[in-house]
């Protein structure tokens, strides 16, 4: 029987209806009776038509329309039908039993009905509790923002919101019964393997599975979108597994936000960085010229106490009885010679501040700039106990540079070296700074006897930073390597067959320094 | 060639320097040896003479230091006066502890070297005759006999003639005999010289120093 059909039978229609059902069924009882009166005579079948008025009665009107019905059927059905007819009596047995029969018939009809009408009114309460309840499931589904999809327990489609039909890019129909895993195809973003369905995995662990990162769900017309999803088993009654729901939702916008914010603090600390070094640099330099100025100070200081001694002597050697010229004049002899040399040091320190005003980019000899350093330098390598060794080639061509820098990178090296080497209880300290001309190139290698550094070390040795000195900044080696870049040259470090360090560097030539030097060469 | 009366060695790699400090040296009448590294001097041959060695800290190759560490390997016993230009705490405190005379830093004035010199001369000066007369009473020593080393102990020890008969189960005439023997072989003019020549020659071991040639 339909559901519309079990509908007409509802028992809540009014009473005045219940009762006109009742009547109305009772009279067409009456009428049905009466049509069979030419066939089988007035007075026989009494009760038999009236059956149908009562059930029709207890099923249309319930329970009161049957007992209203029965009541009626019974006595109209006596007055107009039984023997004698037209009279509240029964003469006949038969009759008397069958009125009996048709009122607890009737009784019990009106019962059944009516208990089928509480059962059907029970049923379709419930149903309708249960379609109110999953209208607002599916309300608030469809209406939250992440991505809803439900599976049953074979992994085919059984619900899905409309923010995961927009992002699978398909309707409720190409979706409804299809397989999970031809709905929700998804590849790892680096790898672009396919990854197994959240949903079979919980089909097959049974528990709750978050998605791995750097997911990318392949829409149906193709496009990616990455994405970040859980799916969880659902529940039977038994807690048997019934299904799975599966949420997903769209983290481009979270991605992009992201990935926004980190450049942003990557440019910040590199910004940092880049200040952080260009302070640094600044210190290296402040720090070298010192050293610089320390090292002059010392060549200046040498020859001036040489100067005051030898006048101290001579004063001796006059004032002896007899006074003794010939050595007083020597005195003076070494005074003189002491005096040129100091005044050398303050020649070369300023021939130094000539250079540094001319600027950058002359041609320069790389072997009187290491002269010239090393002449600087003299104070500090002897402070260290560094004996000091020249290997120039002669004829060296020019190069284009900045002097200042240049000299800077070679006392840098210098320094280096004999720190280096400060370290070194026992062994010798010596230091050989050669130059050669290789190519289109010049060379210029400082080779040291000190600890040397170990080979993992050395790809990292010209990174700012990097330091084997207990107080070092590490900013030394990593200057030098910009100024030689600077000049389109390179820098390197090797070890030694021996003990230390040999550092190494080229420059290009001149092109007319490069011609000159091979004139020369052939010549 | 003859030896001088006393010498100055200097050792300092800068050429103004050593001029310098040799020519103040001499203007006071000292003689003087200049050398370059620490290398050169010690491979150069020194005169048995009263000395001082004047040496900067810092050196190319062999420091300052470091040769005086070898010198004391050397048991060479020259006193050293160290100059510096870069002079810090921690060296000097080395260098004296090291045994050294004095540690200037330049600039000095030219008198307090010259006053370290004379010092560190006269200092070698005195050691070199302790060391002499140590080594000529050794000589002597050497020439007793064993039963005469044995009553020089016992009477520098104090002990009476009677009892050191009696100690050494002699007589007393033997024992005053080799006694009149020690003091003339020691060239001991009293019973104070001989204790303070038993003192000298015999610092360690009491009376039985293994024979030495003289």
């Amino acid at each position: 029987m339909s559901s519309n059909n079990l509908r007409l039978s509802r028992t809540k229609r009014p009473w005045p209806v219940a009762c006109g059902v009742a009547l109305a069924a009772t009279a067409g009882a009456f009428v049905l009776r009466m049509a069979f009166t030419p066939l089988i005579g007035p007075t026989t079948v009494p009760f038999d038509t009236f059956f149908l008025a009562v059930l029709v009665a207890a099923w249309f009107g319930g329970l009161w329309a049957g007992i209203l019905s029965t009541v009626v059927s019974a006595l109209a059905s006596v007055y107009f039908f039984a023997e004698p007819g037209r009279s509240m009596l029964i003469h006949n047995r038969h009759d008397q039993l069958s009125l009996l029969i048709f009122i607890a018939v009737g009784l019990c009809v009106a019962l059944l009905a009516h208990s089928q009408n509480l059962a059907l009114d029970r049923a379709e309460r419930a149903e309708n509790a249960e379609r109110v309840e999953r209208r607002r499931f599916e309300t608030t589904l469809s209406s939250i923002g992440d991505a809803v999809l439900a599976t049953d327990a074979a992994g085919c489609v059984t619900f899905a919101n409309k923010v995961a039909l927009a992002l699978v890019c398909g309707s409720e129909a190409d979706v409804l019964g299809t397989h999970i895993e031809d709905v929700f195809r998804i590849i790892n973003e680096f790898t672009r393997e396919k990854v197994e369905s959240p949903v079979v995995r919980v089909l097959r662990q049974g528990t709750v599975v978050g998605l791995a990162n750097h997911t990318l769900l392949i829409a149906r017309d193709g496009t990616e979108v990455p994405i970040d999803d859980s799916a969880a088993p659902i529940r039977g009654s038994a807690g048997e597994m019934v299904g799975v729901v599966l949420v997903f939702r769209d983290i481009t916008e979270r991605r992009a936000a992201e990935a926004l914010r980190e450049r942003q603090h990557k440019l910040e600390a590199e910004q940092a960085l880049r200040e952080k070094e260009a302070e640094l640099a600044r210190v290296a330099r402040a720090s070298a010229v010192g050293e610089l100025g320390a090292s002059i100070a010392h060549e200046v200081n040498q020859p001036l106490a040489g100067v005051a001694t030898n006048a101290d002597a001579a004063l001796r050697w006059l004032s002896r009885e007899p006074p003794r010229l010939g050595e007083a004049t020597e005195s003076l002899r070494l005074i003189a010679r002491d005096a040129e040399r100091a005044g050398a040091v303050v020649r070369r320190v300023r021939e130094l501040l000539r250079k540094k005003e001319s600027g950058a980019n002359e041609p320069l000899d790389l072997n009187a700039t290491i002269q010239e350093v090393l002449a600087l330098a003299r104070g500090h390598l002897e402070k260290d106990g560094v004996a000091v060794r020249t290997e120039l080639a002669a004829g060296l061509p020019p190069v284009r540079g900045d002097y200042v820098a240049l000299q800077q990178v070679i006392f840098n090296l210098l320094m280096n070296s004999s720190e280096a080497m400060a370290q070194v209880a026992d062994g010798p300290r010596e230091l050989v700074v050669c130059s050669r001309h290789s190519g289109p190139q010049v060379e210029v290698a400082v080779r040291d006897s000190g600890p040397g550094v170990d080979p993992a070390s050395m790809g990292r040795m010209f990174k700012a930073f990097f330091t084997t000195k207990p107080g070092g900044m590490g900013m030394g080696l990593s200057i030098c390597r910009s100024i030689i870049e600077a000049h389109g040259g390179r820098i390197a470090a090797e070890s030694n067959d021996g003990p230390g360090l040999t550092v190494r560097f080229h420059l290009p030539a001149t092109v007319e320094g490069t011609e000159a030097a091979s004139t020369n060469a052939s010549s | 060639m003859s030896d001088p009366d006393s010498l100055v060695y200097i050792v300092d790699d800068d050429l103004s320097v050593r001029d310098a400090l040799r020519n103040l040296l001499r203007s006071v009448g000292l003689e003087v040896r200049t050398f370059a590294a620490a290398q050169e001097f010690l491979s150069s041959p020194r005169p048995e003479v009263p000395a001082c060695l004047v040496l900067d800290v810092r050196l190319p190759g062999l420091s300052g230091l470091d040769l005086q560490r070898e010198l004391a390997e050397a048991r060479s016993e020259v006193p050293i006066i160290f100059i510096t230009g870069h002079g810090d705490i921690p060296m000097s405190v080395r260098a004296m502890k090291a045994g050294a005379v004095e540690f200037l830093t330049k600039p000095f004035r030219d008198q307090d070297l010259l006053d370290a010199v004379q010092q560190a001369i006269e200092r070698d000066r005195a050691a070199r005759r302790e060391r002499a007369e140590v080594a000529e009473l050794r000589a002597r020593y050497d020439s007793l006999t064993p039963r005469e080393r044995e009553v020089m102990m016992l009477v520098a020890r104090g002990l009476a003639n009677k009892q050191i008969a009696g100690d050494l189960g002699i007589s007393e005439p033997t024992v005053k005999l080799h006694r009149g023997r020690v003091m003339h072989k020691l060239g001991a003019q009293s019973l104070a010289d001989l204790i303070h020549i038993a003192e000298k020659i015999a610092p360690p071991d009491n009376d039985q120093r293994p024979a030495q040639a003289p």
